[in-house]
């Protein structure tokens, strides 16, 4: 957060501005806490994530099972812990390149003129997508090609990551145009222009600082939404296989259990609502931050 | 106007053409054999042969020009037919069947509809009746505690995925306190007074879970819409005319804030609809949600591809909507 | 209707059951609710996708003869069973004659005759019809009706077994008049009689909604006068296992849920809410392990899986395969995975009882010591101290597949603990049940291609004649590139002895030598370690407290019985 406020780009007042949203501080909190544990987490706890232990199955919580265990006696924490890290990738892998495809086809529909009409077309195509539903159906169909291709973890997160970074660009991109239409109208950007500083420069030195603060808000709503679809599809069963379980597997598995151990249903879901609410509140503080009109006014 | 909407919708013609071809490529290339779900017992012969019946064996383009057929004209006519009494050509033309239930896949969909559209639409009026009041009053008086709980409120039912919250509440209300039935009942047709209890039951915990999550979303576009329009010179002109503070907030402020909501709420309707898949699947409700689910998985190729159109279908023709709702409600906007 | 006079027919009723005899009154029993959570899909069993059609369809549609609960064949559209003996199977085994019932009615009201039974077998025998259950008229040349009640059934060969067609739940008669247009590659097209079949079973379909529910109620035409004891028949599908066993255990919303293979512990806590009963069946169905005799090795390209790619490194010896099996704890993954649906079995020729050998039964008593030996022995050590046995360079490393199931990877979890403990690595993979059973030539994952070591789903025969099945097993059922990968024998067993032995059971007819026969056939599988059988699986269902004259059958459909089912009083 520190080398935000250096930025030149986000308007004064910005970091005080967003330390006055107790939401978001806190949300930006607790995000770096669970970002944390599910790193470091899983080296210092004891129970291996998986680790067989049929002695002890079904577990209530206790000391040294603070979540009880699963059917086969083995560790909720650790596969929590465990689950969490595949969670988050995920969602930071596909969030970045949602931000990616966005940030290229905004600033290229708003900086090239004969670009923007049929780039924007594209976007309306991409919206036009049943987004869920086609992914199901991509999934389900291409998950075991791309499992033998990459091998069992791999192949699922690239076509996991990819297909979510594929549907979830087209927001982005279409408020990058918007700032970047916006900012060429400025007098700075017309006497960069005017003093011949070529495209690519004019991208790299105006254009870019001045829009990183709303890549930011989108890139912290995109976590958020990229965790949910994970989950939504591992909760259908279509997502992570049962040997490499993310919090929407463990949830789905849980099910079964709701009446023998509801804790294995209730602890991945709390951490999955509890991820994407504090990334929501980091992303609408940050926005108010940028934007001291407040709201939701640009689309 | 009347050319705009034209031009529109000959733009969306091409997009569903493209999105249903891209739809029946990418299944087409992936690996996939409907016969996999048959007993070990039979043989590969067989398999070959149910295969061969089936049509699989034909080249793509055959077969997407056969469904394209069958889809876009063979349905209408039928359908016609059936409105109309009359009998339109070939009665006995081929229609999309589904290779599971060897049934019309559009007589499938309109099996499963009733259920989605009773559970989505209610949910969906439900959480607009509690979002609008709620984005009002909260923009009025910004920053006030009314505000902030409306704002956590919906910051929850925004992030509490429906898959968690479902989970939670049958745990709660069906399994230890028994309030409401476990499974969906398709069957039961309303005829009085203890049928309508009885459905109205069943239809509790989804409505409550979708009209949640449609109100939180609802309510923050609610909410921002009003506080952009409640700094406008008109409610300062307005209130200085000496109309009354209720009249000035929801005569004026709260109907021009209603605007671009409306659009919001026109567009939301098909992303409710699929994300219905979820809710269906929690509380097992045989939806088209559930009947896309059990397709995909048993392999049956017809039912997805028209399942997964019908869905594109819908979303260019709520964004069409919302075009023309906005011009109708807005007179400053014109097309040229 | 009003509410207040919607309760007045049921008064009525219960007045009448109170008055008279209940249960020898047809349909006095009220409403039953039946929840298959895999919804069926189509009534026609000849094209349908398993039991979950099949069985909602045994109201409607019946065969000549059923097999009951303890696999015993009984008669039902006919007089009597067929034997030798009384002359309904000629002496050179070349045909069968059925002789019908008199009298029995479609539910239409049109008379039922032995050309309706001509008419189903030309229906599935069509090659065109996309028929699934040809399998069952292999080597029938011709069906006739010699008159309206009798219908002789011509091999062209001698079989000494010849009860494949018309006896069972999946090939029931079809109303030749209802199908009549739906020959050949009409079968596929015909949707309003593949969704609605008319039959001669206590039931007629009233309305079914393909993959959610089929409503029935009494065929009015049904032969005994008495039955069916329940006037309408729901069946509900949709959901999962554990919504069903819910619906019926604990919150007590149906009377009877199919196919519960459910977490034992979670099955038997719901049973303790004593709203109903769990029953279970044991058939043929044995959960196994497939062994690869051949190497796996992706380098070998196309030879890869083939007996052309020479042996497997190590699990080519019987004696691997038997520590392998050795070290499984078989009642401890019934306790955790299968419960009342499974018992530990060593055989897979498992059932029915006269069949099983129990030759093999050392392996039912996990002995991860005797197993250890056995490697030692082998000649497979831990030289490099990496915890895996290895010997010439090659490790002890096994890709271990099977379908994406809940307890199948519970099971492999399991293995593979306990393979560690004997110094064996198991590396899982778990492929999408479409992909894995799917016939698609160009997946490297279907079973059938076998790119692992070990493989692990069930198989079964239906009926009593484990003939067809111990087939599987020969020489030529070896799935190889040239035959495109079809054929049952995924382990690539080949052995010259065990084919020999097939051919004399071909040409037995005396019950007791095949059954000699038979457990010979399947000791020799057991000892060449082609198999390593792990849980003889039976199917669960539960039914309400309320509910009486269930008797569970694997051997057919479970609601066989059911117009002989009542509602205690």
């Amino acid at each position: 957060m520190t080398d935000l406020s250096t930025l030149n780009a986000p308007p004064n007042g910005f970091w005080r501005r967003f330390q006055r949203h107790k939401g978001a501080m806190i949300g930006g909190g607790v995000l770096a806490l669970i970002l944390l544990a599910v790193l470091i987490g899983p080296i210092l706890w004891p129970h291996a994530a998986g680790q067989i232990n049929v002695t002890a199955r079904n577990l209530g919580p206790s000391l040294s099972h603070p979540m009880g265990t699963d059917h086969l006696g083995r560790d909720l924490f650790a596969a929590v812990l465990q689950g969490g890290r595949v969670t988050i990738l995920v969602g930071v892998v596909a969030m970045g390149l949602s931000i990616l495809i966005g940030a290229a086809v905004g600033i290229l529909a708003g900086m090239v003129r004969w670009l923007d009409a049929p780039l924007m077309r594209l976007t309306d195509l991409f919206l036009a997508l049943p987004v869920l539903p086609l992914l199901l159906v991509t999934i389900m169909l291409w998950r075991d090609s791309l499992r033998s291709l990459f091998g069992a973890e791999a192949g699922i997160f690239l076509l996991i990551v990819t297909m979510i970074g594929l549907t979830s660009w087209m927001q982005t991109a279409r408020i990058l145009r918007a700032e970047v239409l916006a900012l060429k109208k400025r007098e700075f950007v017309t006497a960069a222009t005017a003093l011949g500083l070529r495209p690519w420069g004019l991208i790299r030195r105006h254009i870019l600082p001045n829009v990183m603060g709303v890549i930011i808000v989108s890139a912290t709503l995109g976590l958020a939404n990229a965790i949910i679809i994970e989950s939504a599809l591992s909760f259908l069963g279509l997502g992570f296989p049962p040997d490499h379980p993310t919090w929407g597997r463990l949830l789905f598995d849980g099910t079964e259990y709701l009446t023998l151990t509801p804790a294995r249903a209730i602890w991945p879901g709390l951490m999955i609502t509890l991820t994407v609410l504090c990334a929501n509140y980091l992303g609408d503080g940050l926005r108010d931050a940028l934007d001291p009109r407040g709201g939701l006014g640009r689309k | 106007m009347l050319t705009y909407c034209l031009r529109r919708l000959a733009f969306s013609v091409p997009v569903l053409i493209f999105i249903s071809f891209a739809i029946f490529l990418l299944m087409d290339m992936a690996p996939n054999d409907p016969t996999a779900n048959l007993p070990m017992s039979i043989p590969s012969e067989t398999r070959a042969q149910l295969r061969e019946a089936l049509g699989i064996g034909d080249p793509l383009v055959t077969r997407y020009l056969l469904w394209c057929k069958q889809f876009f004209i063979h349905e209408p006519l039928n359908w016609l037919s059936d409105l109309t009494g009359l009998s339109f050509g070939d009665p006995d033309r081929l229609r999309v069947l589904s290779w599971a239930s060897r049934a019309p896949v559009v007589e499938l969909i309109a099996d499963r509809l009733p259920q989605t559209l009773w559970v989505v639409s209610l949910s969906y009026v439900i959480g607009i009746l509690i979002a609008l009041p709620v984005g009002i009053y909260s923009a009025y008086r910004q920053h006030g505690w009314f505000d902030h709980l409306g704002s956590f409120i919906s910051m929850i039912g925004y992030s509490v995925p429906s898959f968690f919250l479902g989970v939670v509440m049958i745990v709660i209300f069906a399994v230890k306190l028994n309030w409401f039935p476990s499974v969906y009942d398709t069957t039961l047709t309303v005829t009085g007074w203890d049928s309508l209890l009885a459905q109205l039951r069943q239809m509790v915990m989804p409505v409550t879970i979708l009209a949640l999550y449609n109100a939180a979303q609802i309510s923050r576009y609610m909410r921002a819409s009003m506080l952009e329009n409640l700094h406008h010179d008109y409610v300062r002109t307005a209130r200085a005319k000496g109309a009354s503070e209720r009249r000035v907030v929801l005569a004026h402020v709260a109907r021009n804030s209603l605007l671009p909501v409306v659009t919001v709420i026109a567009l939301g309707i098909p992303q409710v609809l699929a994300g219905a898949i979820i809710t269906e699947q929690i509380f097992k409700i045989n939806g088209i949600g559930a009947l896309l689910i059990s397709s995909i998985q048993s392999g049956d190729l017809p039912v997805v591809q028209t399942l997964t159109f019908l869905f594109a279908v819908l979303i260019v023709l709520f964004n069409l909507l919302a075009d023309i709702a906005y011009g109708l409600l807005d007179p400053r906007i014109s097309y040229d | 209707m009003p509410p207040v006079f919607k309760h007045i027919p049921l008064a009525a009723l219960s007045v009448s059951a109170f008055t008279t005899a209940a249960y020898a009154e047809r349909g006095a029993q009220g409403d039953l609710n039946l929840i298959y959570w895999q919804a069926p899909t189509l009534l026609n069993p000849y094209l349908a996708s398993g039991p979950k059609d099949s069985e909602p369809a045994s109201l409607v549609l019946e065969p000549l003869a059923r097999h009951d609960e303890t696999g015993k064949m009984v008669p039902w559209l006919a007089q009597a069973i067929p034997t030798l003996d009384n002359g309904g199977i000629a002496a050179d085994l070349q045909s069968i004659t059925w002789v019908l019932k008199p009298g029995i009615m479609w539910s239409d009201g049109s008379e039922f005759t032995a050309d309706d039974v001509v008419f189903t077998a030309n229906y599935c025998m069509d090659a065109e019809s996309g028929c699934q259950m040809t399998a069952k008229f292999t080597d029938v040349e011709k069906v006739e009706a010699l008159d309206p009640h009798t219908v002789k059934i011509s091999f062209s060969k001698p079989k000494p077994y010849p009860y494949a067609p018309f006896v069972g739940l999946e090939i029931p008669v079809l109303q030749a008049a209802q199908f009549a247009d739906c020959m050949g590659p009409n079968a596929l097209n015909c949707s309003a009689q593949n969704l609605a079949p008319i039959g001669t079973g206590p039931y007629q379909i009233t309305d079914f909604k393909p993959g959610d529910v089929v409503t029935y109620d009494i065929n009015p035409h049904y032969r005994d006068g008495d039955k069916p004891g329940f006037a309408k028949v729901t069946i509900k599908g949709g959901g999962d296992a554990s919504g069903a066993a819910r619906a019926v255990l604990e919150t007590g919303e149906f009377d009877y849920a199919w196919n519960l293979q459910l977490d034992p512990q979670v099955l038997a806590q719901m049973k303790s809410a004593g709203k109903g009963q769990v029953v279970s069946s044991f058939g043929t169905a044995v959960e196994r392990l497939q062994v690869n005799l051949t190497n796996s090795a992706a380098d070998l390209g196309d030879a890869r899986s083939t007996r052309d790619g020479g042996a497997h490194p190590f699990l080519a010896d019987p004696r691997v395969t038997k520590a392998l099996s050795l070290a499984i704890d078989r009642s401890t993954l019934i306790d955790i995975a299968y419960g009342d649906a499974g018992r530990p079995t060593c055989d897979v020729l498992a059932a029915p009882a006269i069949y099983a050998s129990g030759a093999n039964d050392a392996c039912l008593t996990q002995d991860l010591n005797a197993a250890r030996a056995l490697l030692d022995e082998a000649g497979w050590t831990d030289t490099d101290g990496d915890g895996i046995r290895d010997k010439d360079g090659v490790s002890m490393t096994m890709l271990y597949q099977t379908s994406v199931n809940p307890v199948r990877q519970t099971t492999q979890d399991l293995l593979k603990a306990w393979w560690a403990e004997i110094g064996v690595a198991a590396e899982l993979r778990a492929i999408a049940p479409s992909v894995f059973f799917g016939g698609d030539q160009s997946s490297p994952d279907t079973y059938q291609k076998f790119y692992a070591d070990l493989e692990m789903f069930t198989n079964f025969f239906p009926g009593n004649d484990p003939e067809p099945y111990l087939n599987n097993w020969a020489c030529t059922a070896i799935p190889t590139p040239e035959n495109g990968w079809s054929g049952m024998n995924v382990p690539r067993y080949c052995d010259p002895d065990y084919d020999a032995m097939l051919a004399k059971l071909g040409n037995t007819v005396d019950i007791e030598e095949r059954i000699a026969i038979s457990k010979q056939l399947n000791d020799m599988l057991m000892q060449a370690g082609a198999l390593i059988p792990l849980v003889h699986r039976g199917e669960v269902s539960a039914h309400a407290n309320s509910l009486e004259g269930v008797r569970m059958n694997v051997w057919d459909s479970e609601l066989w019985n059911i117009a002989d089912w009542t509602r205690a009083k």
